[in-house]
């Protein structure tokens, strides 16, 4: 049943003394042709019951593409609740990462009581900030927000952050933490899984694990991405997605590249593992700051989702959890005509993308090492599907 | 695409927060750690080995109905 959902088979061997990595997929890039021929209203609703996994992510770019494309725009109230919603569906993703992932690389298990805290109030959140769902609506043009319990619901995330992963105030992290000393002192010091596992990297000597030359993608335009996802080659494209030819990463990590403390990480480990671990904490921190001062600052000069075109054609561009998601429509007459969805997973677990290139990379070992080191630096990227991993 | 499978739960261990889950007579271990008060019979929405949430019979229905329809048109990539 997994493998409704697609998954990834990655190969690590050696080569004339190089690494050598495949990595094939069977994720169903193309399902959102299902929605061809539907009207959008049904498509508006189905859409993220199909994709699931980060639903809001996918509504959010959903209702902004099908919007843009019969040529209403929505008030910026609700695209500035819209966002506020990704922001912490993307907070929770996180978390999950964070307490499942992180501990079993500790040898301990998940951190099931915290998991549960953040679930409940994600799922409380969204009650308060879109009551009855009324945000993620086509044409959206109401606001119901019950600010006090939306504000409790992020006390009671900001509790579970300071507890078990940051050991303080997320605002207080971000100004405390600037350096890899300021890292190094901090890892020392706080018993958080978050903490235990950088310290447990930097023991090992693997804080440079995994470096490429793939660098980050720019901010495409609607001109250029309408192009891309259009035409004949859109299905290749949206499979195995290229930047004027070469790859390209867009995740939590490229996106927190030109903060401080992942700057200044890169230096000495460039896009190795530690300066990706660290970008999660750091986004961790600085969503809850978002988040925060976005529920305080209802309606100020929130940035747009990035919306685009009209006339039948809508473009739709959303930071979810693991990057860059586009949604591209095509609408006639009420009904989709085309739907494209590039996601972040098929740039970073391209064949020769940051994940394929940083894993060939990987110096000789014994195999339970590389298959440690391979989990790691996978779970740094995340994929969003089950993997498998074989060492020749 | 980033798709979570409904699954029915047909056994559950609660030592250590585990369930069987089925769909169409296949089988998996998935963990419940996401998901308080599961109850066998429930559907859940499965992803990477965790059960993410409870779902209605009615919107299993229809989210497998989607998948199957997805499946049958998506087609494969070149």
């Amino acid at each position: 049943m997994a493998d409704l959902a697609g998954r990834l088979n990655i190969e690590l061997g050696r080569k004339d003394g190089g690494g050598e990595v495949s990595i094939r997929s069977s994720r169903p890039v193309l399902a959102s042709r299902v929605f061809v021929g539907k009207r959008l209203e049904e498509t508006a609703v189905a859409l993220p019951s199909l994709f699931s996994v980060c639903a809001t992510a996918q509504a959010c770019a959903c209702l902004c593409a099908c919007e843009a494309a019969v040529g209403f725009s929505s008030h910026p109230v609700v695209a500035s609740l819209r966002l506020l919603l990704v922001d912490a569906e993307t907070l929770k993703e996180h978390l999950w990462r964070l307490l499942l992932d992180w501990p079993r690389f500790l040898g301990e298990p998940p951190q099931a009581e915290g998991i549960r805290e953040v679930m409940s109030a994600f799922a409380r959140l969204g009650a308060c900030v879109s009551r009855s769902d009324h945000v993620l609506r086509l044409g959206a043009a109401e606001v119901d927000v019950d600010l006090s319990g939306a504000a409790a619901c992020m006390d009671e995330l900001e509790r579970v952050i300071s507890q078990r992963v940051l050991d303080r105030a997320p605002a207080a992290w971000l100004t405390d933490l600037r350096s890899e000393s300021d890292l190094l002192e901090w890892s020392h010091h706080t018993a958080t899984v978050g903490a235990r596992l950088i310290r447990d990297i930097r023991g090992r000597g693997w804080s440079s694990l995994g470096p490429s030359a793939v660098s980050a993608l720019p901010d495409l335009s609607a001109a250029e991405l309408d192009g891309l996802l259009s035409g004949p080659e859109a299905d290749r494209f949206v499979a195995a997605p290229l930047w004027r030819g070469a790859p390209a990463e867009t995740s939590p990590f490229t996106r927190n590249r030109d903060r401080g403390l992942v700057a200044g990480l890169m230096v000495a480990h460039g896009n190795g593992l530690l300066p990706r671990l660290t970008a999660r904490l750091v986004e961790v921190a600085a969503l809850q700051v978002r988040l925060r001062d976005g529920l305080e600052d209802l309606g100020g000069p929130l940035e747009a989702v990035g919306t685009e075109r009209g006339e039948g054609v809508g473009l739709a561009r959303v930071q979810a959890a693991r990057g860059l998601l586009v949604h591209r429509v095509v609408v006639d007459r009420g009904c989709i005509r085309d739907y494209r969805i590039l996601a972040p997973t098929e740039w970073n677990f391209h064949p020769l993308g940051v994940v394929g290139r940083g894993l060939a990379g990987l110096p000789p070992a014994d195999a339970d090492i590389l298959a440690r080191q391979v989990g790691l630096f996978v779970t740094a990227v995340d994929p969003c599907v089950e993997y498998d991993v074989k060492i020749r | 695409m980033c798709l979570a499978i409904p699954a029915q739960i047909v056994s559950i261990d609660e030592v250590d927060d585990m369930a069987t889950v089925a769909l169409d007579g296949v089988s998996k271990q998935v963990s419940l750690a996401l998901v308080e008060n599961a109850a066998v019979g429930d559907y859940v929405l499965v992803h990477v080995g965790y059960a993410l949430n409870k779902l209605s019979t009615e919107e299993a229905d229809r989210t497998l109905r989607l998948i199957s329809e997805a499946g049958t048109v998506g087609g494969d990539p070149p």
